[in-house]
């Protein structure tokens, strides 16, 4: 394996010197890729595939049995008033999630970058402290702080003179979106501020020549340099933001009056609160097929270019 | 340096693969280790049987006492316990999917309103089939009514229940008794009461913020059904009879237009539907709240909150069941965690032999004046020092009056729409009328029941 | 503006920055060495009046952390080492090697991450069972690396197409050891790519606790962030935040310390990766 491979290598580089034929070479690179292909095959593919076969069925966590229901469980959820508020609610907690979450991120990648800075690593720990903990203990942090009666939030706000807040009663939407902002901008911001680094210095020092302000070369070097990491960031972070629910699960666990049920939430009540794993699957399924869509639309949006230019 | 950072990548990634590769296998090296121990004395048929059991943090050690009472018992048939102990959160996930894939313990502790689910989907060994002598002379006659019926399904007895709690209102007998003001034993005293510790004037004197606080939604869970449900009793209302849907009643309707009231008439506030489960009486704990609707279990808490001594407590803590509404009776519900063996265990004999230690008096006792939780066993309430335990013995007379929650598979489901119904009434977005009735064809609808 | 007052505007706004956003995490500190009756207090005190290190060793000792601590790491080390491995070659192909469907085939690793991870536990602990694997921590360190083999792939791809052709093929012809000689070329310069990979791969795995908690049987073999949960939702006590938060104070000072040591990295290895000049 060892000497084909390296001969093959030579062979894609240009060497003359091999003694495989053309088909063995083909097939290196699939050699190569296997082992990781059949591992994400299995445990991640796989239960995609389950999924969607699972939605067809009446299947109870707890009873052995299955029955074939057809589509019934699609029909089902569009009819049901708790699943189109919980879509909806989705989309709001997604884009202000994701919109913060970048805009943020980029905002202190920026500063991170900007020439003649001292002491960024000291800085760039501070920044990256909220992403050394887990979404349960990022929930119970911004549980105690956003107590109503002994949160340090409203000591805070009675410092500045406001009444103190049910934030979680009042405002359970934009809190928890705050405590996912605030957890993870980290990811947008590292991603971003290494892409930013790889920026060569002479496009800058040509802008300066140009008379560009601080402003203009942001706008018309550091963005469109980081397109590619920006297009990856944000379809990662809006996939992530879709599958996961754990904060509201401490926060709010979904109300008050279903303002903050989003998806994963209605998907979790399904699947284990109510051992319904055919509805829970066909709710996987559905956010499965909008994740697809919603990354066409950001390949669409940033152009395909975008992502020819990473590959 | 280059050559010594790769040289040192190579050598993670070496242990790392070593680790990768052997971590499976630590259990068997565990197992090992602990037969040693009986090894050295002799015989091979002294090997111990192995007892797994998933549990909670407060109940685990009672376990590993009884088993340690049965080897000290048993030298021959020597039990080696594996204990899973989770958090409550975690338990209804782990125990599903574990009992789904077929992996499922010898014994676990349960939240006693999953019994019928579980029994229902053919998961639990009715206790009769194992023992069922011990079913009728202890059982039967030593546990209090309502956990004889609580814990059968169709007629046989599946889980042994390990504490039992109750709803309460909690309220502040120092505040009363200066205002002068009697503990409420009507929904009338119970509305005065509250309206009259949510006065400006009132509120200034103590301190709080409000009058009475009690968990109104789904936030709180289960905990808004079963400290609720009581308010439905004493009006005479309920969620089931007879195998019929009969939560649509103009009983059912008053129930929750009381609580609507409370709210209404700014005795509580519509907050209580975003609390989370324990925070009604953390709000009375901490002199914010004059009442709240709480449960039994709190009493530790409570204590370690406010940090008050024994005399205190007496002096400064009140408590009452639920008062009496439109059935003119007070009324309370007795929850509690069970003890269940699996159909698929593989010592159910011996997961029983030590559920008998774990549940028998002795322990009980200790575990329940341990943990200041009320005793399901009749015998032992009897048997507590009056003095000492006054709270423990003084509620326990409540257990009379208690009733459980219904006993139906889909249980999970309609306390969903319960919680639903008082959310969305408690917070004024439906009208009572309307969620009532809606939450009675939801609940029909669920449990294919007639209304 | 002169330059001396826009650093000087930089400064206030990352300082500024950096207080709000260290700042839940100091108080999560600061309430870990609160006495429970202490956490009820309004208004708060910023500086606890007594400090309670009793949480700490609940946390460690009484609460088995200590142990959750190794389990964490032996599952996170191993993930990291097979989801680094198996993309290491899968990444050099998907770089060097032109082949029909490629941009079919990256969108497609990609498209793995886009299910919703509740949704597979099931299917999971099936394929687990039959492959005998439940209750072990090669079953779930198979699962992490499914998982976190997109992003690594990903990552790596971008560095090895930032490493020019000529350079291998030079080395190669050099004659010396074959093998050595590509490992000696490539894996250097693909050193922060691997870092960058590394430390997504270690936090993905540190925090995760649904799949440890449904594939695990033996409580000896839970990670630290199942145990952490033992702490909340207590049904007698409630959750005891000060030891709560102890417990959760010494789970973060791994990932902290490796997020501080490695960032420089870290930013490296996405650099590559990321944007191709």
């Amino acid at each position: 394996m060892g000497q084909s491979l390296i001969t093959a290598i030579r062979d894609n580089t240009g060497s003359t010197r091999s003694r495989f034929s053309k088909k063995w070479a083909k097939s290196i690179p699939f050699l190569l890729m296997l082992p990781a292909l059949a591992v994400m095959g299995l445990f991640a593919l796989f239960p995609v595939i389950n999924a969607f076969r699972l939605s067809l069925y009446d299947k109870q966590l707890l009873n052995p049995g299955e029955t074939f229901v057809g589509l019934d469980h699609y029909s089902q959820l569009f009819s049901n008033g708790e699943f189109i508020n919980a879509l909806k609610v989705s989309v709001i907690y997604v884009a202000g999630s994701v919109a913060l979450q970048f805009l943020v991120g980029l905002a202190l990648a920026a500063l991170l970058s900007a020439q003649g800075v001292k002491g960024k690593r000291f800085f760039r720990t501070a920044f990256i402290l909220p992403y050394t903990l887990s979404e349960l203990v990022v929930s119970l942090i911004w549980l105690q702080m956003l107590d109503t009666e002994f949160g340090i939030i409203n000591y805070f706000a009675t410092l500045l003179g406001a009444d103190p807040q049910n934030w979680l009663f009042d405002f359970a939407l934009p809190a928890v979106i705050v405590a996912n902002v605030w957890w993870g901008s980290t990811f947008s911001l590292l991603m971003l501020e290494s892409a930013m680094q790889g920026i060569p210095k002479e496009l800058y020092e040509a802008a300066e020549v140009d008379g560009c302000t601080s402003w203009g070369k942001f706008v018309h070097i550091t963005l469109p340099s980081i397109r590619y990491v920006s297009l990856l960031n944000m379809i990662m972070i809006t996939l992530y933001t879709i599958n996961s629910f754990g904060i509201i699960f401490v926060l709010t666990a979904g109300g008050p009056l279903g303002s903050t049920d989003v998806i994963g939430m209605f998907m979790w009540r399904s699947a284990f609160q109510f051992m319904d794993l055919g509805l829970g699957a066909t709710i996987s399924t559905i956010i499965f097929v909008v994740n697809i869509l919603i990354t066409f639309v950001y390949i669409r949006l940033f152009g395909l270019n975008t992502l020819k230019e990473g590959a | 340096m280059q050559k010594m950072k790769v040289l040192a990548l190579v050598f993670v990634m070496a242990v790392m693969t070593i680790l990768a590769g052997c971590g499976g296998k630590s259990s068997g090296s565990g197992t090992s280790q602990n037969n040693q121990g009986g090894d050295s004395t002799a015989a091979t048929s002294a090997e111990p049987t192995e007892l797994t059991v998933i549990n909670q943090d407060r109940w685990a050690p009672y376990v590993e006492k009884a088993v340690k009472i049965w080897n000290d018992e048993h030298p021959d048939k020597q039990v080696k316990l594996n204990q899973l102990v989770l958090g409550y959160p975690q338990l209804r996930q782990k125990i599903t999917t574990a009992a789904a894939a077929g992996q499922a313990p010898d014994f676990s502790l349960i939240d006693s309103v999953w019994v019928a689910e579980f029994a229902d989907a053919g998961y639990l060994k009715p206790l009769d089939s194992i023992d069922p002598e011990w079913v009728e002379n202890d059982f039967k006659k030593d546990f209090y009514p309502v956990f004889v019926n609580g814990d059968s399904y169709e007629g046989k007895p599946y889980a042994i229940r390990s504490q039992t709690d109750m709803a309460l209102i909690w309220f502040r007998k120092d505040w009363f008794s200066q205002e002068g003001i009697q503990p409420p034993k009507t929904f009338e005293e119970l509305m005065s009461a509250s309206k009259h510790f949510s006065q400006k004037d009132v509120q200034a004197k103590y301190g709080n913020s409000q009058g009475i606080a009690f968990p109104g939604g789904l936030k709180a869970g289960e905990t808004t059904t079963s400290l609720l449900m009581p308010f439905f009793w004493s009006s005479g209302a309920d969620v089931f009879k007879d195998g019929k849907v009969v939560l649509n009643s103009p009983e059912s309707k008053a129930a929750v237009q009381f609580l609507a009231d409370l709210v209404n008439e700014k005795a509580s506030t519509k907050e209580v539907i975003a609390y989370e489960w324990d925070r009604a009486t953390k709000l009375l704990a901490t002199g914010k709240v004059a009442l709240s609707v709480g449960g039994s279990y709190e009493y530790a808490m409570i204590k370690n909150t406010t940090g008050w001594s024994d005399a205190e407590m007496k002096e400064k803590l009140g408590f009452v069941p639920i008062p009496a509404g439109g059935s003119g009776k007070v009324a309370t519900s007795a929850g509690g965690m069970d003890y269940v063996i699996y159909e698929k265990a593989k010592q159910p004999e011996l997961a029983m032999e030590i559920l008998k230690i774990v549940t028998g008096p002795e322990l009980m006792k200790e575990f329940v004046v341990d943990t200041a939780q009320n005793s399901p066993r009749i015998s032992v309430t009897e048997g507590l020092d009056k003095e000492k335990d006054w709270f423990l013995a003084e509620t326990g007379n409540f257990l009379y009056d208690a009733n459980v929650r219904p006993v139906i598979p889909e249980y999970a489901k309609v306390s969903e729409q319960i919680q639903k119904m008082i959310e969305s009434t408690v917070s004024g977005k439906t009208p009572v009328d309307q969620a009532v009735t809606e939450a009675a064809k939801a609940i029909s609808d669920v449990t294919g029941l007639p209304q | 503006m002169t330059n001396r007052k826009k650093s000087l505007g930089i400064y206030i706004l990352m300082s500024a920055a950096a207080i709000a956003i260290a700042f839940p995490v100091l108080w999560m500190f600061i309430m870990s060495v609160k006495p429970a009756d202490e956490l009820y207090l309004f208004p708060p005190t910023i500086w606890p009046d007594k400090w309670e290190f009793g949480n700490y060793t609940k946390a460690l000792f009484e609460a088995g952390i200590d142990n959750g601590l190794i389990n964490s790491l032996i599952l996170a080390v191993g993930t990291l080492a097979l989801s680094v491995t198996l993309s290491f070659p899968a990444a050099y192909a998907l770089a060097k090697y032109e082949f029909k469907g490629k941009t079919i085939l990256l969108l497609a690793i990609l498209a793995t991450q886009l299910i919703p991870g509740m949704a597979a536990i099931v299917p999971l602990f099936d394929i687990l069972q039959r492959m005998h694997l439940v209750n072990t921590y090669t079953g779930l360190i198979l699962i992490y690396t499914a998982r976190t083999l997109p992003l690594n792939i990903w990552i790596l791809k971008g560095f090895f197409q930032s490493i020019p052709n000529e350079l291998i093929e030079s080395s190669m012809v050099d004659g010396s050891s074959k093998i050595a000689s590509l490992y000696r070329v490539a894996l250097p310069l693909a050193l922060p790519g691997i870092g960058a990979a590394a430390m997504f791969t270690f936090m993905q795995t540190w925090i995760d606790f649904i799949l440890p908690l449904t594939m695990l049987f033996n409580e000896d073999k839970f990670p630290f962030s199942v145990m952490l949960y033992k702490f909340v939702g207590d049904p007698i006590m409630g959750t005891n935040y000060g030891v709560l938060f102890a417990a959760a104070a010494l789970g973060t000072i791994p990932t902290l310390l490796i997020f501080a040591l490695l960032q420089r990295f870290f930013v490296q290895g996405l650099t590559a990766g990321g944007v191709k000049g």
